[in-house]
Parts: structure tokens; sequence; C-alpha cells
């Protein structure tokens, strides 16, 4: 439900970037999103795709690496990465070792990491 | 041919509103103030517990801000101004929670006008929403989610983030629990299992049940 003020915030982001690079368009943003974040993909590319027009990033492609959950168990100390498929990875916060505190060390990024520009 | 050209960014939107919560944090701990983001559904009874809060902490001498973050703030606003505190209406618009931006632009506000100062408490009340206040906080110091049996008892599950990430569940309502079929004990058991470290209070503001608790919280 908040692609949309994401998907703003990464608009101004790229386009900052952009212009001072004298870009005259965009065509290619690089995002990694965590998997715990509740954030829809496809939602967010469609909202990204409804604001940017009129700007130099219209028609930008979207390019989403998803990053899998790193977490630290309280109990035994292991680290480890949360592989849960198609399932949410939240449910599946559970160590080897039976316990489930574990601390969670990330999952939640919206990094903007990078962009293909198309200069004069 | 154009020349293309790879600009790196490596700005991250979630780690920057955490800058900013951070931020927030120091100012309000630079005066002392405790704070609370409660988080939860439409009607769960975030108004309602709030407004208890505020009445034991004002008996006891404290001064209380509450920010009333809504898509239209008048109306939980107005409530609050009924109490002895400084109210903080907070219209977020199109957005379905407050982010630590909002809530940085508040309180420079106020600290401008000598007014944060004064405060002891701050109570933040997040847009009624399960899912987008989870990705954001705000700089509070606990975090807590309120919901009630009348939301069916496997709300927890089916909304797991907020529950994984709070300091503190109430489950409001539970006087009627019986009534709408749900076990208090299952949404317990869910958070616990979800968050071990979580605390969870059985409510009901009608019926006066565990409102001491509720109330602990704010010691």
């Amino acid at each position: 439900m908040h692609e949309l003020s994401l998907a703003d915030g990464m608009l101004k982001t790229i386009l900052d970037a952009a212009e001072k690079e004298k870009a005259k368009k965009v065509k290619l943003i690089k995002l990694e999103m965590g998997e715990i974040l509740l954030v829809n993909a496809d939602q967010l590319t469609f909202c990204f795709d409804v604001i940017s027009k009129d700007t130099i990033a219209e028609g930008a492609k979207l390019e989403i690496k998803f990053l899998k959950p790193r977490v630290h168990c309280n109990k035994c100390e292991k680290e480890f990465t949360i592989s849960s498929g198609k399932d949410f990875p939240i449910l599946h916060m559970i160590c080897e070792c039976g316990s489930n505190d574990v601390a969670v060390l990330s999952g939640r990024e919206f990094n903007i990491k990078s962009i293909v520009i198309e200069e004069d | 041919m154009h020349k293309t050209s790879n600009i790196d960014i490596g700005i991250d939107i979630i780690k920057e509103n955490s800058m900013i919560a951070n931020e927030n944090k120091a100012l309000l701990k630079k005066y002392g103030i405790k704070s609370y983001n409660v988080m939860g559904a439409i009607g769960s009874g975030k108004t309602s517990l709030i407004e208890i809060a505020i009445d034991f902490l004002v008996k006891k001498g404290k001064r209380v801000g509450v920010i009333a973050g809504d898509v239209v703030a008048e109306y939980d606003s107005n409530r609050f101004r009924k109490h002895e505190c400084l109210v903080i209406p907070l219209n977020t618009g199109k957005e379905c929670h407050l982010d630590a931006h909002l809530v940085e632009h508040e309180l420079e506000e106020l600290e401008e006008r000598k007014i944060l100062q004064d405060l002891d408490y701050l109570i933040m009340e997040n847009v009624g929403n399960l899912i987008c206040p989870s990705d954001f906080t705000l700089g509070e110091d606990k975090r807590i989610v309120i919901v009630s049996v009348s939301e069916g008892d496997d709300i927890v599950l089916k909304h797991p983030v907020i529950f994984r990430f709070s300091d503190v569940c109430i489950i409001n309502k539970i006087d009627i629990a019986e009534a709408v079929d749900a076990s208090p004990e299952k949404m317990k058991k869910d958070c616990l299992t979800l968050n071990p470290k979580i605390k969870v209070i059985n409510t009901s503001v009608k019926k006066n049940i565990g409102i001491n608790e509720w109330l602990e919280l704010f010691e």
C-alpha cells in the first residue's frame, strides 16, 4: 500500500542523480529489495511507470533483485540466511537448534543501487 | 548512437527513514521524553486506550503530547482535545502510515516554539493499518500493536511483520471474544511464535480488564 510513496522517493532520487550527470534519459534502474519488506514489486513498477511519465525516467526498466534476510540466533549464536521459497520469510524464522529467538540483521532494504543513463 | 553509462547511487529509502528516526529518538531523549508508536487496525481501540493513558499520566502530573496520524486527523484530534494534553494533528493525506520524516517536521516545529521541551511523554497514534506502518520506524522507545478479537483470531498470522517487529501486543475487546468466536489464547500463542520477546496484554476498555497492565507500559 505504500508502493506509491516509495516509488515517489525513488523517482526523486533518480532524477537528482540523473540531472547531476546531465542525462538525457534514464534507461534502467537497479533496485535491491529485502524480502521482509511489505512491498509488492508489480505494484511498485506500476506506480513508478505512472509517476515517471513526462520525466527523463519515463519508460525506464526496473530491475529488482530480492535480498534474502540474514538472522542471528540468540540461543546458539548461529548466523544464517532465511530461504523460504514462495513463503513469507517471517513465518520461517526458526533456527536449526529449534529456537525462534532470532535477531533480524537484514532483509528490509530498499536500495536504489544504480541507474543506466543515456547521455547526449 | 547515444552514449550510455552506469551511475552508482546506493541510496536506501528505508535506511534513510531509519536515520531520520534515530535523529528523532536523539531529540526526544535530549528532553527526556518517552515515546510510543501505537499501531493497529481501524477500530481496534487505539484512540480509546490512548485516552485512558493520557488521563493516567496527567493525574500523575506528567505532560503528554499526542500525534494523531490519520488520512484526516481532525476526528481523533477532537477526541484527544477533551483531555489535558497537547494534540498534534498529522494529516497523512494519501499516505497509509506515519514516517520518520513527517514526525521530524512536527518535532522541529514544537522545539522551535519551545513546546517540546516541556513534554514528558509523546504518544504517536499511527494510521489504522497493520501493513504499512511495519516498514517505518519513527524514533519511538516502544512499538505497540493493538488488535481486537473482532478482527478474527487469525489476524496475527495474517500480518506477521508488524507483530514480529513490535515490543508489545494488546489484544483488545477481550470481553466479546466468545461472541465473535475468537480465541485470545491462540492470538497470544501466534504472537509469541513469531516474536518470543513480545509482551502480550489482554484488555477490554468497556469492562475495564487489563487496564492496569496497559498503564504499566507508561510507568
